[in-house]
């Protein structure tokens, strides 16, 4: 796996036609395939930070080679993505998000015109007229009160003024498409992402219940920050500087294992509920496979924590493996992507 | 009497006291218009709407269908082909009818015409009401100078405007040419990770033949 900042001009020119992008609480992904026959994966982080429009605040980010978006009224700029996270972290204040919950913020004015800026900067521009672009959405929340209808809709006229054919597709399935291939496209496919948690129950690529848990892993930073009187925005970068759950060694830590176990335990419960409520669960022949994939699922034995919880459950079907996705953070991407090829004729 | 049947004669009582309105929550982040009984509701905003009007509102009755508002208080009024209680329902209009959510087209030209005729009447009768002699007033030149002051001209379509054929685009608005200034050069945001596609092509290949069968 290489790493670099810029993706050159042949890449974005000769590459397969067909683009995936998950559109996540925390971060936003796009992928593609290039003429190298390689796998490109342009990753953004889905925060930014505010400070005072000044020609001091300009130059220290031109300076710092920070990327920045101007609010509509030019007194604020944005700092977005990484460097927002750093400012936060150095300001000792939260970074902001355009999106909440897995969805569109309520709360960000600027929401709109923040996010399709990022996304059209991560998309770039369609290989071809009407390009297909699979763009990732989450399932309706089980837990939550509120609807998806707005988030897509926002996002498909956004990906298409950028002159694609967009197509939603929920965010667990692109997951089955990644990562269930080799067992047909049958079994449970979890993401467990910034703002939600979304689940497809798949039987041949067949979705047959499909359903979120509006909690993870903000949930997660919110509340153990708050126990033990931190900032969010600190506890998620102790977390992603990498937890073991089993095993944590300061008291940041101690905090996040066990709202991390609590969270799990709390979106266990509500997909027994949800599955033994659901008519259409289908009966499987065989066990099937649990896919554990996005980035809440990294922290270390998480998998562990997970089978402990699910063994106390009645589920309707049999558990062959709980594994992680082979790539957990860019396997919803991936999904979007191989689906969107798969719409073409060639190879 | 004991206080489990004192609470249900209670219950039973205050039910047919009840206030007559459906309660209403949005749903849908911005606004949505119920354009026929002209009420707007924003999201997570909660509206009582008279039980008589909403069974009249075909818009929300659509909007309840497809879930940009939910209904927290008086389901019943809405679901209109079941009785469950001892309430008549209204009789609904021709459920054929297309519910009013898409903007009406008004012919500006005909309305000027329109103007002019009622302006030359009301004068010509105005003057005979009062029976004034003013032989200088030409009713046609007082109309035609008011006419000219009626601009007709229609306000500029946007580039990708046509006819509104799904009602959801009613609803949403974003501004789609819409962009804030930014510092961020072409594809400059974020990383870039390559990987391998070797086990991506036979992913592709296997979505590919699973699409075929499904179809």
């Amino acid at each position: 796996m290489k790493d670099s900042k810029k993706m050159s001009r042949a890449d974005r020119k000769n590459r397969k036609r067909g683009i995936g992008i998950d559109i996540g609480t925390s971060f936003i992904n796009s992928a593609i395939i290039d003429a190298n026959d390689d796998v490109k994966i342009r990753t953004q982080r889905d925060a930014f930070f505010d400070i005072e429009n000044e020609k001091f605040s300009r130059n220290m980010l031109k300076s710092q080679k920070a990327n920045y978006i101007e609010s509509e009224d030019g007194k604020s700029l944005y700092v977005i993505g990484e460097e927002a996270l750093n400012f936060a972290n150095v300001f000792k204040k939260e970074v902001r998000r355009p999106l909440q919950q897995g969805v569109i913020s309520t709360r960000e004015p600027e929401a709109l015109l923040m996010i399709k800026t990022i996304i059209k900067n991560v998309l770039g521009k369609p290989q071809s007229d009407n390009e297909i672009c699979k763009f990732s959405v989450p399932a309706e929340p089980i837990d939550a009160n509120y609807n998806v209808i707005y988030h897509e809709n926002v996002l498909k006229s956004f990906v298409e003024s950028f002159g694609y054919e967009a197509e939603a597709i929920n965010e667990a399935r692109a997951i089955c498409y990644s990562e269930l291939d080799e067992e047909g496209f049958t079994g449970l496919s979890l993401s467990f992402g910034a703002g939600m948690v979304n689940a497809s129950l798949t039987y041949m690529g067949n979705p047959a219940v499909e359903f979120s848990v509006s909690r993870s892993g903000d949930w997660i930073d919110e509340n153990s920050a708050r126990a033990i009187g931190e900032r969010a925005a600190k506890m998620t970068a102790v977390k992603e500087k990498g937890i073991d759950l089993l095993e944590p060694t300061n008291r940041h830590e101690e905090s996040l294992s066990i709202f991390y176990r609590n969270f799990i335990a709390y979106v266990i419960k509500n997909f027994e509920k949800k599955l033994s409520q659901a008519d259409d669960v289908p009966e499987f022949p065989e066990p099937i496979s649990i896919i554990l994939a996005g980035g809440t699922s990294l922290a270390k034995s998480f998998d562990k924590v997970f089978k402990e919880e699910i063994e106390k459950i009645k589920l309707p079907f049999e558990i062959k493996s709980i594994r992680f996705a082979e790539d957990q953070m860019f396997a919803v991407a991936k999904g979007c992507l191989y689906s969107a090829i798969s719409e073409y004729e060639e190879d | 009497m004991n206080e489990h049947l004192t609470n249900a004669i209670w219950l039973n009582h205050a039910q047919s006291l009840r206030s007559m309105f459906v309660r209403i929550i949005g749903r849908v982040i911005g606004e949505v218009g119920i354009r026929d009984i002209n009420k707007k509701i924003a999201y997570n905003q909660v509206l009582d709407i008279n039980s008589h009007e909403a069974q009249q509102s075909k818009d929300l009755q659509e909007a309840y269908e497809k879930r940009w508002v939910d209904i927290i208080q008086g389901k019943e009024f809405l679901e209109t082909e079941t009785y469950t209680t001892n309430r008549q329902l209204l009789p609904q209009e021709d459920s054929q009818q297309k519910p009013q959510v898409i903007q009406q087209k008004i012919d500006l030209s005909e309305l000027k015409d329109l103007i002019v005729e009622t302006t030359k009447n009301t004068i010509k009768s105005e003057i005979e009401n009062t029976q004034q002699q003013q032989p200088n007033v030409d009713v046609d030149q007082i109309a035609n100078a008011i006419a000219g002051k009626i601009n007709i001209t229609q306000p500029a379509a946007k580039s990708g405007d046509g006819v509104i054929d799904e009602s959801t685009n009613v609803f949403i608005d974003v501004d789609e040419d819409k962009m804030l200034k930014s510092n961020i050069e072409d594809e400059g945001l974020g990383t870039v990770t390559t990987q391998s596609a070797k086990k991506a092509k036979s992913k592709i290949k296997k979505i590919k033949s699973l699409k075929s069968k499904l179809k």
